[in-house]
């Protein structure tokens, strides 16, 4: 079992790319990839029935290494690519990763339409906490209080709990994980990516370089047991108080829900359409 | 991204390796027939050192605390018997640096070897 496991994500990764991979020592994107991979081949899927797109941020950097039709498109605009594939090419199975800068800053009205919409996207959301790649400064999901470059005092701005806001957005099927808890994350980005219709998986992950170390947590080590001490199970979560729960966060299925997608009302259009 | 990382040559590619079939099974100490009795069951851990960055999450994090800290900062698998083939390191490790493989007597060893060649030759290899 686990050999299967290890072999399968060779055949995954392009081996013609550099490796080791550019992240940082300890980087959650690295565990993400992994976790991404052990779903896909848990499915079933082929390569070429597969599209990862994203946008610019150490996360965007993902499609390089994995041997899908990938596409590494412009930051926060990983989304409307993606679209277009799935609009065009609607037997694909089309995944975006982004970052939390990437998905809720400059991209953050692309997510919430794809949402509403409910067009049958998986947006992997690796939320970090902090602009990675252009050197730590603060970014929507960075929490109250923490620090960052350009929050040298602490942050005075409020976060976006970003799978909440994917539910009240309309998404079909929305969770979160940790990159600590990897093994649940497999099970989770394979319920999203069969979903028909919009689905979040918003990873908590660490970004030691550029948040751990301005706060506290400067290597993975650290952040990874800070995300086990943090996450709090849906089910548990339910009977805690808002007290209790404090800066603590869910971890699970927040939303799964049945109904009409983007591409099946299209699909129905056009077909009333021909018959007129 | 760390600065020696991006300008960092491609090194040799461990994939092959896996591909081929060529991993652990190798350094595997097989498994002695009374530790079969006791249903025990053996794991070997191989590091793939040109992808590891000494970040340390499989020293830390392993419940068995098989690995001990070469002055890289890399793992070094010091009890190799205590591993209980959880599986964190493997699925935590962020450069795919570490395969654990599970140990198989010598009869289950033969067993899998004659069935592979007859595998191979079935189709025509
Ligand atoms: C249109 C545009 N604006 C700004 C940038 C600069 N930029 C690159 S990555 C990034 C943010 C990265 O943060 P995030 O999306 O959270 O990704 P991470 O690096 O943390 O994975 C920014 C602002 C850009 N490349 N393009
Ligand atoms: S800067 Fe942060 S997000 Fe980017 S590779 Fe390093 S640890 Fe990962
Ligand atoms: S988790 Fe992987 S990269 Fe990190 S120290 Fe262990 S083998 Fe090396
Ligand atoms: S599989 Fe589990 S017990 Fe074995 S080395 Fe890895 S973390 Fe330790
Ligand atoms: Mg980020």
């Amino acid at each position: 079992m686990i050999e299967k496991m290890n072999s399968v994500r060779h055949d995954y990764l392009r081996h013609d790319k550099k490796f080791p991979h550019v992240w940082c020592p300890g980087c959650g994107n690295g565990i993400v990839l992994g976790s991404l991979i052990r779903a896909i081949a848990k499915l079933g899927l082929e390569k070429d029935e597969l599209v990862l797109a994203s946008g610019i941020g150490c996360s965007g950097r993902m499609p390089v290494y994995v041997d899908f039709n990938t596409l590494h498109t412009t930051h926060g605009r990983a989304l409307t690519f993606a679209t277009g594939i799935k609009l065009a090419k609607p037997a694909l199975t089309v995944i975006t990763v982004m970052g939390d800068g990437d998905a809720t800053a400059i991209g953050g009205n692309h997510f919430i339409h794809a949402a509403r919409r409910n067009i049958d996207l998986t947006a992997i959301i690796i939320n970090n906490q902090i602009y990675g790649m252009t050197g730590g400064q603060y970014s929507p999901t960075t929490p109250y209080g923490s620090f960052a470059s350009t929050a040298a005092w602490g942050n005075i701005e409020h976060a976006f709990p970003i799978a909440e806001l994917a539910v009240t957005a309309g998404a079909s099927f929305v969770a979160r994980g940790t990159v600590y808890h990897a093994a649940m994350l497999d099970g989770l980005l394979a319920r999203g990516i069969v979903k028909k219709g919009f689905s979040v998986i918003e990873v908590m992950s660490n970004c030691h370089t550029q948040y751990g170390r301005r706060n506290q947590m400067n290597d993975p080590v650290t952040m990874m047991r800070y995300f086990n001490e943090n996450a709090v199970s849906v089910d548990r979560a339910a009977k805690m108080s808002e007290e209790e729960m404090g800066d603590r966060f869910t971890i699970g299925v927040l939303a799964d829900v049945d109904k009409p997608n983007y591409l099946e009302e299209y699909q129905k259009i056009r077909e009333r359409a021909q018959q007129e | 991204m760390s600065e020696n990382l991006k300008n960092g040559e491609p090194d040799n590619d461990p994939c092959q390796d896996v591909i081929m079939g060529k991993t652990a099974d190798n350094d595997c100490r097989q498994v002695t027939g009374q530790e079969k009795e006791k249903g025990s069951r053996l794991f070997s851990q191989t590091i793939f050192y040109d992808w590891c960055k000494a970040c340390g999450i499989c020293i830390a994090f392993c419940p068995q605390q098989v690995f001990s800290r070469n002055e890289q900062g890399k793992p070094v698998v010091a009890q190799p018997d205590a591993c209980v083939g959880c599986g964190f390191c493997e699925i935590h490790c962020p450069d795919f640096a570490i395969t654990i493989t599970e140990c198989q007597s010598g009869a289950e060893q033969h067993k899998k070897t004659v069935e592979s060649t007859e595998a191979g030759e079935a189709n025509g290899e």
